[in-house]
């Protein structure tokens, strides 16, 4: 397909819904990254579709070398978005380029500026794949519900007396907010979840997304469960299980060091 | 995160899992009515539907606050922000809900603050407040800080502290059902349940309820340039429309002034209350000929309409990514404010203009055009969040129907909405919904001796004795519907009952509009005809357009693939069904309209004209219009200045 190189990768699926194949399926909403929802395996590397583009994704698909190790399998989660490719239309523009079993691939050649080159498209890594680019991220959501993330303060909250506010907001002062502000900004897109080696959905490793929400309420001024939080997450399957690869930093779409935070939430549960 | 089974009966189902639909399940949750309910082993069956997963909502992206006379930065009343309210809405706003929503403001964002929500903070401490536009002192002479904010991420703050509230309430969420159909009783005047899709399982639900609340958001998607998610498509106005219900004040939509050029992604007004300014291709800061006083933060329609008229004027600049295309943006020169409290103060606007604009607003102008961002109008309801029919100059009430958020219409924002009061109605009138719903369940409870079961309380419901079961009729016809949506393919390609994916069929050729095309389609339609301004001519030819051509267009989509689960086209046909006849009625209502009024900009009747349109439109699916008149109070109209 025809594509600039700062359209985003987003763009390009859009555009393939409207003139080429509607069945595609992808999730998609805001798309200016506030939303969360279409986090994908782009070449291999979890990362919000909204916010990749063209230009930073595009590679040049290599030839193979004559004496280079050969794939003898294909990925079973590539399999799935395989078959649906090769139930498209024969339409050359969107044949996927079946280099190195790789799938759903969106070729972006430009005619006035040559060709980009080729984008690998997978559904997030991690988490069962449901249909093309949708892959079934219940097990995060219900992973960061377990660890209690609701803000649990001392005061009841502010009555309905009639026309009057006869309680105040919690006092929190700049420096206190700086504490956590950045983990508040999680949307639960799972891109750390996806990036993570440890992590595979399910009951095993809790997950960095659930370990960053314990986290911001732990950093949290106005919290007084930290010692119930510690106990969550100071078990076989909590802290204990990140091996303190820190991939879940790299592609985060807030900017949260999530690896960081983890090790500093280690740090925290041993000095206890 | 679905239900294992869908109950015989709800007590509440709310649709929508925004800032509205939340509030009103935490207002409900959180009563009086629903704890002595439990205590007694009644505990209420509430279901919330989402056509998307949670914290996806749009409610995330709003940006620069939430408006309440907190008074933390500066002396503040709210008797100024009921005034600013009505005066933004050039006086169609209805002024007891207006009343209530300054009122009740501050409660409402102390109450977000004590849920968890991480404000921004004065150095002591509180709750921290900036300017917004149209928010003053002193009954419009000053402005004033009043809109609480959390850097530039309110939204995201909010809807995910009201998600982890209703999280630690055990709150059951239907995600990614999309609710297709809205069934009341033979006469109108009771809800019986909603049918809805589940996206995941392909299968069609009758759900039956005693009440239902709306809570689906906008209709920014009528247009093409738009701020909103490709989710916002007036899915509950047109429910309401397709009920044999109307909408209110369906005409206004507001257009933000500062969308990022062609992109519509919202630049937050934040950014022009921290110093940034509107150029036009001359350089000229003009908003100081349009509003002398408030200049680049008067109210939003009147800084769209005048980056409008620039651009008509032939001072409008191209979108530097596409230097020749059209010259219909705006340059906003933000490099007057510090570089360093620009990245603390507008971190989102940064990122936003860097990432897709490719610019760095410190050093370069950026482009701007005013973008659709709210639907003003919606279904009508009363100060209770209560669904009304307008009928021989009275209200109505539909019994058990209930909506709140951007697809209602208290008509606390009038012709055009103030920033910062969105959530603000989202929130608290969603709370007042939520606990009229509890009140209304427990008085079901009671009136029931105690021990009865459903089905009795169903009849009580029900409109007459002889009960029949609308909603499963319906839920009946919908599948119908689906079947030929997802059918339409087979006589054309073999068909593969394994549940692999057909797909594209070899007769699909590009001349065979899909959803998708057809929605952008309409995008332009709707973009030519009524973009912050209109005429009769102009509203005309679009309804031609739509009444025939598209609408046919519309009827005849069918899917690509048979596969029903995850088949997103599906949706997407709905969608555009439900725009259209959104589109439709927005424009007769417009038309209707004879006079220049807030959001409305009429070039063939440019004045306001209170002496015959002081009064709310009210519309149905035959465009039949009536009108009500607007619940002045306090303040009479004047003329509106800034």
């Amino acid at each position: 397909m025809q594509a600039s190189g700062q359209d985003t990768i987003l763009d390009c699926l859009l555009n393939i819904k409207r003139t080429m194949d509607p069945t595609l399926a992808f999730r998609y909403s805001c798309g200016h990254g506030m939303c969360g929802s279409d986090a994908v395996s782009i070449n291999g590397t979890p990362a919000l579709l909204c916010t990749a583009t063209v230009e930073q994704w595009a590679i040049q698909p290599q030839k193979p070398q004559e004496n280079a190790f050969r794939r003898t399998g294909v990925r079973t989660d590539d399999i799935e978005a395989a078959l649906e490719s090769a139930s498209s239309p024969s339409d050359p523009s969107k044949t996927p380029v079946s280099q190195s079993g790789d799938s759903s691939a969106s070729s972006a050649p430009s005619s006035d500026q040559g060709d980009w080159g080729v984008i690998s498209l997978s559904a997030l890594p991690g988490f069962p794949v449901q249909r093309d680019l949708i892959a079934d991220i219940d097990s995060m959501l219900e992973q960061i519900i377990k660890l209690k993330p609701y803000l649990q303060a001392d005061g009841v909250l502010a009555t309905t007396d009639e026309g009057k506010v006869d309680v105040f907001e919690y006092l929190q002062r700049p420096d206190q907010l700086a504490k956590y502000e950045v983990l508040s900004n999680c949307i639960a897109c799972g891109v750390c979840e996806g990036s993570c080696p440890v992590f595979a959905g399910g009951d095993a490793f809790i997950g960095p997304a659930a370990l960053v929400n314990a986290s911001r309420f732990i950093n949290d001024s106005r919290d007084r469960a930290t010692d119930a939080r510690m106990d969550a997450i100071d078990t076989a399957d909590g802290i204990a299980a990140c091996q303190s690869v820190r991939a879940c930093s790299r592609q985060c779409p807030k900017g949260i060091d999530v690896g960081e935070e983890i090790w500093q939430l280690i740090a925290q549960v041993r000095e206890r | 995160m679905n239900p294992k089974r869908v109950e015989e009966m709800y007590d509440a189902v709310i649709v929508g899992a925004g800032a509205a639909g939340l509030s009103a399940a935490l207002g409900m949750l959180r009563s009086e009515e629903f704890a002595s309910m439990q205590a007694q082993g009644n505990k209420p069956k509430l279901l919330v539907i989402s056509k998307l997963q949670s914290l996806r909502s749009h409610t995330g992206s709003a940006e620069g606050g939430i408006a309440a006379s907190l008074g933390n930065m500066e002396h503040d009343d709210w008797h100024w922000h009921y005034f600013d309210t009505i005066k933004g809405g050039d006086w169609l706003v209805d002024q007891d809900a207006a009343r209530i929503l300054a009122q009740y403001a501050p409660q409402t964002v102390i109450n977000l603050e004590r849920s968890g929500v991480a404000f921004s903070r004065t150095e002591d401490g509180h709750i921290a407040q900036r300017r917004f536009g149209g928010h003053t002192a002193e009954y419009g002479k000053n402005p004033v800080k009043r809109a609480a904010y959390s850097a530039d991420r309110i939204g995201h703050q909010i809807l995910h502290t009201l998600w982890q509230q209703c999280a630690s309430q055990g709150v059951e969420f239907a995600e990614e059902w999309y609710v297709t159909d809205l069934v009341l009783d033979d006469t109108r005047s009771a809800v019986c349940g909603v049918v809805a899709f589940d996206t995941h399982s392909g299968n069609v639900h009758a759900i039956h309820a005693h009440n239902v609340l709306l809570a689906t958001g906008g209709a920014g998607r009528l247009f093409h340039t738009t701020s909103n998610s490709w989710d916002l498509t007036g899915d509950g106005m047109a429910l309401a429309l397709a009920a044999g219900l109307q909408l209110e004040d369906i005409e206004f939509m507001q257009f933000h002034p500062t969308g990022l050029a062609h992109t519509g992604i919202l630049l937050s007004e934040a950014s022009r209350a921290e110093g940034g300014i509107l150029r036009n291709s001359e350089g000229e800061a003009f908003m100081q000929r349009y509003a002398p006083e408030h200049r680049d933060l008067a109210a939003r329609d009147i800084v769209s309409r005048s980056i409008m008229a620039e651009i008509d004027a032939g001072r409008g600049v191209a979108d530097p990514k596409d230097p020749e295309g059209p010259k219909d943006c705006v340059w906003l020169d933000m490099t007057g404010i510090a570089a360093d409290h620009m990245e603390k103060a507008l971190p989102q606007v940064c990122e936003t203009i860097r990432m897709y604009a490719n610019i760095d607003p410190s050093k370069n102008w950026v482009p701007v055009k005013p973008t659709a961002h709210y639907t003003m109008g919606g279904i009508p309801i009363s100060l209770n969040g209560e669904v009304y029919r307008w009928i021989g100059d009275e209200r109505q009430r539909v019994q058990g129907l209930f909506a709140a958020g951007e697809c209602s219409c208290v008509s606390v924002h009038g012709a055009n909405r103030l920033g910062g009061n969105s959530l603000l109605d989202a929130c608290l009138f969603g709370e007042r919904a939520g606990r009229t719903l509890a009140e209304r369940i427990a008085e079901t409870f009671n009136e029931d001796s105690i021990g009865e079961n459903d089905a009795s309380r169903d009849k009580t419901q029900a409109s007459d004795s002889e009960y029949r079961d609308a909603v499963a009729e319906a839920a009946a016809q919908r599948k119908v519907d689906l079947n030929t949506l997802l059918n339409a393919t087979e006589s054309t390609v073999a068909g593969n009952e394994d549940g692999t994916d057909s797909s594209a069929s070899d007769d699909t050729t590009a001349s065979d509009i899909n959803a998708y095309g057809l929605l952008a389609q309409l995008g332009s339609i709707m973009e030519r005809a009524a973009a912050v301004r209109c005429s009769h001519a102009s509203l005309e030819q679009a309804l031609s357009t739509l009444e025939q051509d598209f609408s046919t267009a519309a009827q005849q989509l069918h899917a690509h693939s048979n596969t029903a689960q995850y088949n997103q086209e599906i949706t997407a046909i709905w969608e555009v069904r439900n725009l259209a006849a959104l589109a439709t009625a927005m424009l007769h209502a417009t038309d209707a309209r004879q006079e220049s009024r807030g959001s409305l900009q009429r070039l063939d009747f440019p004045q306001r004209n209170d002496a015959s349109f002081l009064a709310h439109s009210m519309i149905d699916a035959t465009h039949n219009i009536s009108w009500q008149p607007v619940h002045i109070v306090d303040m009479p109209p004047q003329a509106r200045i800034y």
